[in-house]
């Protein structure tokens, strides 16, 4: 299992990256994407006798090949009875291209561009290229999450139980639930908030609870589907402008109004 | 003078200029005024909590993370670092009377590690000089406060303008660490650039917000 194989080899890493990388990656890019059933009032998604749950996935990202969505991202730590907010953006283009950018406070980046990963931190006014000793299971993350957002989650039904809870407006959460006590030590539980929009759905929030009192909330917004891509998204830092200009104003038109998937 | 001044002066020439060079800073000065002048530049931070963007860097490897501090009413430290996508990297509390202790923590290191170095650095300007700190003049000018304590010394480095501009740490009268502070018009550093010697890591802090 992939997962498993990347929380040794980040162990096995000088400057480990912590194991839960792997689960906030994934519940990040699955909540930019992801589309779920409603009706039943608590379904065990992961289960054989459920294989519509990834199904309806698969399907409903099949037309996208690329999207993008902005996030803010607040992480509540009780130990100092604080919250800090930070905001940022994603970009994904199949088969697994990806930037993942944070804006504020501080400025960092991880792109992958089908090849190699990089990680940059914009420090004393530079982006500053960081030799990540992670760089390499994060690669392996980020090629996992073209599977994810495909909705592929073949490789994962043993590391998580997956559970569907509808909601009375349509949507519903999904729960992903750690099988191995090694991961639940890092995290407790995900939880992804579908919203039912018109006739489709899509990721309105992500919870990652670490613990009974400590997690991180991410609220997506501004999805861009089958929307242009700038020019050096997934290899340059330098993008980091484009790619915010991306994004319309937030109360202006809907982007994805002339959207039109492709088959 | 006492020879474990020397050895701590034999430190000082060698952080500043990297060689192994004479001791020349002779005795303790004797200036009353000047001593009593830099003590009192020492302004602890007047602030509740304090965030930096920090890039640690070891052994060729490179991480970026989030340093929360937040000062407790008793005087303690609440102390987190929390990487770019918001899971926790380390949490430590210090008690008022500085003993520390480890929450939890995702860093391939030891607790002393975070607590004797890390996290101790990243306190440093909540640790002014002490009061029963010796005056030395620097060879290449400014000034130095210096205390002693179980082969320990700090070293609170002041410019011309009784600026403080560096910490360093010497065990045994070997430079462990260097921090050269930058400030603005706050209360905390706006940049600490750490050098720890002993432990071969690099870190750059670059403050991000405080709150009073």
């Amino acid at each position: 299992m992939i997962m498993a194989r990347l929380c040794r080899l980040s162990n096995s890493l000088s400057v480990r990256v912590p194991r839960v990388w792997p689960v906030l990656l994934f519940a990040l890019f699955v909540g930019t994407g992801l589309a779920v059933g409603s009706g039943a009032s608590k379904e065990r998604a992961d289960s054989p006798e459920q294989p519509q749950f990834l199904r309806l996935l698969r399907e409903s990202r099949a037309p996208y090949h690329t999207f993008a969505t902005r996030f803010v991202q607040h992480k509540r730590l009780a130990m100092l009875d604080i919250v800090l907010e930070s905001e940022g953006m994603i970009f994904f283009r199949r088969p697994g291209s990806v930037r993942y950018e944070i804006i504020s406070p501080v400025r960092s980046l991880m792109i992958y561009d089908g090849k190699k990963v990089r990680c940059y931190a914009f420090s004393e006014d530079k982006w500053n290229l960081l030799n990540n000793p992670g760089a390499t299971a994060i690669g392996q993350v980020l090629r996992q999450i073209g599977r994810w957002i495909q909705g592929d989650f073949d490789a994962d039904r043993k590391m998580f139980e997956l559970e569907a809870v509808p909601a009375d407006d349509g949507g519903g959460t999904i729960h992903l639930i750690p099988r191995s006590k090694a991961l639940a030590e890092y995290i407790q539980r995900v939880e992804i908030h579908v919203k039912k929009v018109g006739d489709s759905y899509r990721v309105a929030q992500v919870i990652i609870r670490e613990s009974d009192v400590d997690l991180t909330d991410m609220r997506f917004r501004q999805e861009l589907n089958n929307q242009p891509i700038p020019e050096g998204t997934f290899t340059s830092p330098a993008a980091s402008e484009a790619c915010q200009a991306a994004f319309p104003p937030e109360d202006c038109c809907d982007p994805n109004e002339t959207e039109k998937p492709e088959s | 003078m006492r020879p474990a001044i020397w050895s701590i002066l034999i430190g000082l020439l060698v952080g500043a200029s990297g060689c192994l060079c004479p001791p020349s800073l002779g005795e303790p000065v004797e200036d009353t005024a000047r001593r009593a002048a830099l003590l009192a530049s020492y302004r602890p931070p007047q602030v509740q909590r304090v965030v930096y963007r920090t890039v640690l860097r070891s052994g060729g490897r490179e991480i970026s993370l989030a340093e929360v501090v937040k000062r407790s009413p008793e005087g303690g430290f609440s102390v987190a670092g929390v990487t770019d996508i918001g899971n926790t990297l380390y949490a430590v509390q210090i008690d008022p009377g500085g003993k520390g202790r480890v929450i939890s923590k995702s860093l391939p290191f030891s607790d002393r590690w975070l607590l004797d170095h890390l996290v101790k650095e990243l306190l440093i300007p909540w640790n002014g000089p002490q009061e029963t700190s010796e005056l030395y003049r620097l060879p290449d000018e400014g000034w130095a406060l210096i205390h002693e304590e179980d082969r320990l010394a700090d070293v609170f480095v002041f410019d011309e303008r009784e600026n403080w501009t560096e910490f360093r740490l010497l065990a045994g009268g070997r430079l462990q660490s260097r921090i050269s502070l930058e400030w603005d018009e706050g209360s905390t550093p706006n940049v600490m650039r750490v050098d720890n010697r002993d432990k071969h890591y690099r870190v750059v802090r670059e403050r991000v917000s405080s709150t009073p």
